[in-house]
C-alpha cells in the first residue's frame, strides 16, 4: 500500500471495515486535492497524510458520509499545507511545482483554474462536480456560508471571463 | 449563455478535465483483504431527510439550555422588540394580528428581482411596473424605506460579481439615486431591531467590510473597511458582530453601531462564525460556532458563547451534530407585527408564530438553504409570506412562492408559486404599506 503507514492501528477488524470503506474513495481525493493545490506530488501526499489521520480516527467517525469525511480532512490539510508551504517558501525559496494544469483536450480551462486561488478552486470543484449547496461547503469547510457564496461568485465569474470565447 | 447554461457547461468541462488530469498518475490504494463494508449513512441523505426533525430538534435542545435568542419572539411576542420585517421595517409596530381566517389579499406590493430587474408585482405574480431595466447587470431588491415609498436595491454588474452598487428608486418609478457605494452585498442585509438601519457586508475586489445604511435619510456609514461578513445587531442596537478574517481563519468582531475601533472576541486560529445573541443571567453575550479545538478529522464544528467583553468563554456542547447551527445567517426574520418568524436551520427554512416552541413548518423547497437565499418576507398585515426558492422541472429557475399564514395549523404548508413560466424571481421584499 503505497506510502501509507498504518501505525497505531486499530484492531484487525477496524482495519478491514476502514479500508473497505475508504478504498474506492483514494483515487478521487489525489485527484481533487491535486487540482486544489496545483501540485501532482502535493496532491498524493496530502491524500496519503489525510488516509492516515482518518485512520487513527476512524473509531472517533460518526457515521456520516465517509467521502464527505475524507475530502474535509483533505482539503483542511492542504489549506494548512499551502500556508505553511507559503511560509517556508519565503525562506527557502520556491521548489519547484509539478502543475498538473496541462490538457491539451481542454487548454483554456487549465489556464483558467491557474488563476484561481485554491479555496476559490475547492468550492468550485465541490458545487459543480459534488453537488454540494454552498450552505453544506461551508460546513465541510468550515467558514462561513457568506465566505462560500463569494468564493464560488469569484471563481464563477472568473471561469466565465476566461472562457468568454469558447 | 445563461447563467444556467454556464453552470452545465463548466460542470462537464471540470468534470472532464478532473478525470484526465493526474487521473493516470493516481496509484491504486490496494485492499489488504477484509470485508467490504457496507456504505455508510450519506450525510446529504441525512440533511434531505431525517435531519430536518434531527436539526431542529438540537436547536430546541440547544434553546431549552441557553433561553430564546434575544430579539427573537418569546411564546408572548413583545412588539416593541419585533418591530421589523425583511423588507417591510415600521417605527410604530401595530399590535400581534391574531387573523381567524384568511384575508383575501394581502396589503403592498412584493418588489422582486425578475429576469435581472427589479420589478413590483401583487401577490398573484403579474407584474405592476417595471423599475429598472438593463441587460448588461442584474438588479435585486435589498430593502424598502420605511413608508414603503423608495426602494433601495443593488445592481451588480454581469461582468464583475465582486461588488454592487446601492441605488433607491420610488415605487412609483422614475429616475434612481445612486447611493454612491460600491460594495458588495452578500445574502440578507441585517436589520436594526427598530427597523431605521441596515448592516450589509461583504469582501470585494474594490471595497470590503461592513457597511450600515439609514434607511431614514439614505445617509451610509462605513464601519470597517478590511472585510467583515455577516453582520449580527445586538438587542438594543447599540452593537454590531462580524466575522471577519485575518487569513488564517475567521474570528468573531464587535464594533459600535455608530462607529468605533473594532474589537476581536476571543481570538483563534481556527474559524469562528456568529450565530446568535442571547442572554443568560442578564448578561448578553455571544454563540458562535468554532472550529477551535478539534482536529481534521473532526466533521463538525461545536458551539461557543463568550461574554461582549471576550471573557468567559465556554463551550456549550461536545456534540458533533452541531454542525446545524452553521445556517442562522441570521437568526430569523420576524414578521413586522412580531407575530410570525422565520428560522433558517441547516435543513432548510421555517416559519412558525413560535419555532423556538416548536410550531415551525418547513417552507417547501428550502431544504439546505440559508436564510439569505429563501428570502423570507411578510406582508405588512402579517397574514402572507413570500420566499425564494429552486423549483424542480426540466429547466430549474428561482421562482418566488407565496403562503397564507394561519395560526395553530397543524398542516404542512401549501405554498403558491407565482412566477410565471418561463421568468425566474428572487429577492422578494413585500412593501410595508399598500401603494
Amino acid at each position: 500500500m503505497e506510502g501509507i503507514a498504518f501505525v497505531n492501528a486499530p484492531p484487525r477488524d477496524a482495519a478491514a471495515e476502514f479500508e473497505a470503506a475508504v478504498h474506492q474513495h483514494y483515487a478521487g481525493l489525489v485527484r481533487r486535492l491535486t487540482l486544489v493545490v496545483g501540485d501532482n506530488e502535493a496532491g498524493r501526499e496530502l491524500a496519503q497524510e489525510a488516509y492516515l489521520r482518518a485512520y487513527r480516527a476512524w473509531d472517533r467517525f460518526d457515521g456520516t458520509d465517509v467521502r464527505a469525511w475524507l475530502h474535509t480532512i483533505g482539503l483542511r490539510l492542504a489549506f494548512n499545507e499551502r500556508k505553511r508551504r507559503g511560509r517556508f517558501a519565503a525562506i527557502f525559496g520556491l521548489r519547484q511545482e509539478t502543475e498538473p494544469w496541462s490538457d491539451p483536450h481542454d487548454p483554456r480551462l487549465g489556464e483558467a483554474l491557474r488563476g484561481l486561488r485554491a479555496e476559490h478552486r475547492a468550492v468550485l470543484l465541490m458545487n459543480a462536480i459534488d453537488g454540494y449547496t454552498q450552505a453544506e461547503i461551508a460546513s465541510l469547510m468550515g467558514v462561513p456560508a457568506g465566505t462560500v457564496a463569494s468564493w464560488l461568485s469569484r471563481a464563477k465569474a472568473h471561469l466565465r471571463e476566461a472562457l468568454t470565447d469558447d | 449563455m445563461t447563467d444556467n447554461e454556464f453552470d452545465r457547461t463548466i460542470t462537464e468541462r471540470l468534470r472532464a478535465y478532473e478525470s484526465r488530469v493526474s487521473g493516470a498518475s493516481v496509484p491504486e490504494l490496494e485492499p489488504a483483504g477484509g470485508r467490504r463494508g457496507a456504505s455508510r449513512l450519506a450525510w446529504m441523505g441525512l440533511v434531505a431527510a431525517g435531519g430536518a426533525a434531527a436539526g431542529f430538534a438540537l436547536a430546541l435542545a440547544l434553546n431549552a439550555r441557553i433561553g430564546p435568542p434575544v430579539g427573537q419572539p418569546s411564546s408572548s411576542p413583545t412588539p416593541s422588540a419585533q418591530a421589523t420585517e425583511s423588507g417591510a421595517p415600521s417605527p410604530m409596530p401595530t399590535q400581534p394580528a391574531e387573523p381567524t381566517s384568511p384575508p383575501a389579499a394581502p396589503a403592498g406590493l412584493l418588489a422582486v428581482s425578475r429576469d435581472g430587474d427589479v420589478h413590483l408585482i401583487t401577490w398573484e405574480g403579474d407584474s405592476v411596473r417595471q423599475l429598472t431595466d438593463d441587460p448588461d447587470s442584474g438588479e435585486a431588491p435589498v430593502a424598502w424605506l420605511l413608508d414603503g415609498s423608495a426602494l433601495v436595491y443593488a445592481v451588480t454588474a454581469n461582468d464583475n460579481p465582486y461588488s454592487s452598487t446601492l441605488r433607491v428608486v420610488a415605487a412609483v418609478g422614475g429616475e434612481p439615486t445612486d447611493l454612491g457605494v460600491v460594495h458588495p452585498v452578500y445574502g440578507a442585509p441585517a436589520w436594526s431591531p427598530d427597523g431605521t438601519r441596515i448592516a450589509f457586508g461583504g469582501d470585494g475586489a474594490e471595497s470590503s467590510g461592513i457597511k450600515v445604511l439609514d434607511l431614514s435619510d439614505g445617509s451610509l456609514a462605513t464601519l470597517t473597511e478590511d472585510g467583515g461578513t455577516s453582520p449580527l445587531w445586538s438587542p438594543d442596537g447599540s452593537l454590531i458582530a462580524y466575522t471577519a478574517s485575518d487569513g488564517l481563519g475567521h474570528d468573531i468582531h464587535l464594533v459600535q453601531a455608530d462607529g468605533g475601533e473594532p474589537e476581536v472576541l476571543a481570538p483563534h486560529p481556527s474559524t469562528d462564525q456568529l450565530v446568535r445573541w442571547v442572554e443568560i443571567d442578564g448578561e448578553l453575550k455571544l454563540v458562535f460556532e468554532s472550529w477551535r479545538d478539534t482536529d481534521e478529522t473532526k466533521f463538525a464544528a461545536r458551539p461557543w458563547v463568550v461574554n461582549v467583553d471576550g471573557t468567559e468563554l465556554q463551550l456549550l456542547s461536545e456534540s458533533g451534530l452541531d454542525m446545524d447551527l452553521a445556517n442562522h445567517e441570521p437568526l430569523s426574520v420576524p414578521s413586522r407585527d412580531g407575530a410570525w418568524v422565520a428560522t433558517a436551520l441547516a435543513t432548510g427554512v421555517f416559519v412558525g408564530q413560535d419555532p423556538v416552541a416548536g410550531d415551525a413548518r418547513l417552507l417547501p423547497g428550502t431544504q439546505g438553504w440559508d436564510l439569505a437565499s429563501v428570502s423570507p418576507t411578510f406582508s405588512a398585515d402579517g397574514t402572507f409570506m413570500a420566499y425564494a426558492h429552486v423549483a424542480d422541472g426540466e429547466e430549474p429557475r428561482y421562482v418566488v412562492a407565496i403562503v397564507v399564514l394561519t395560526p395553530d395549523d397543524p398542516e404542512p404548508l401549501e405554498p403558491e408559486i407565482i412566477t410565471p413560466e418561463g421568468s425566474s424571481d428572487s429577492a422578494p421584499a413585500w412593501q410595508p404599506v399598500a401603494e
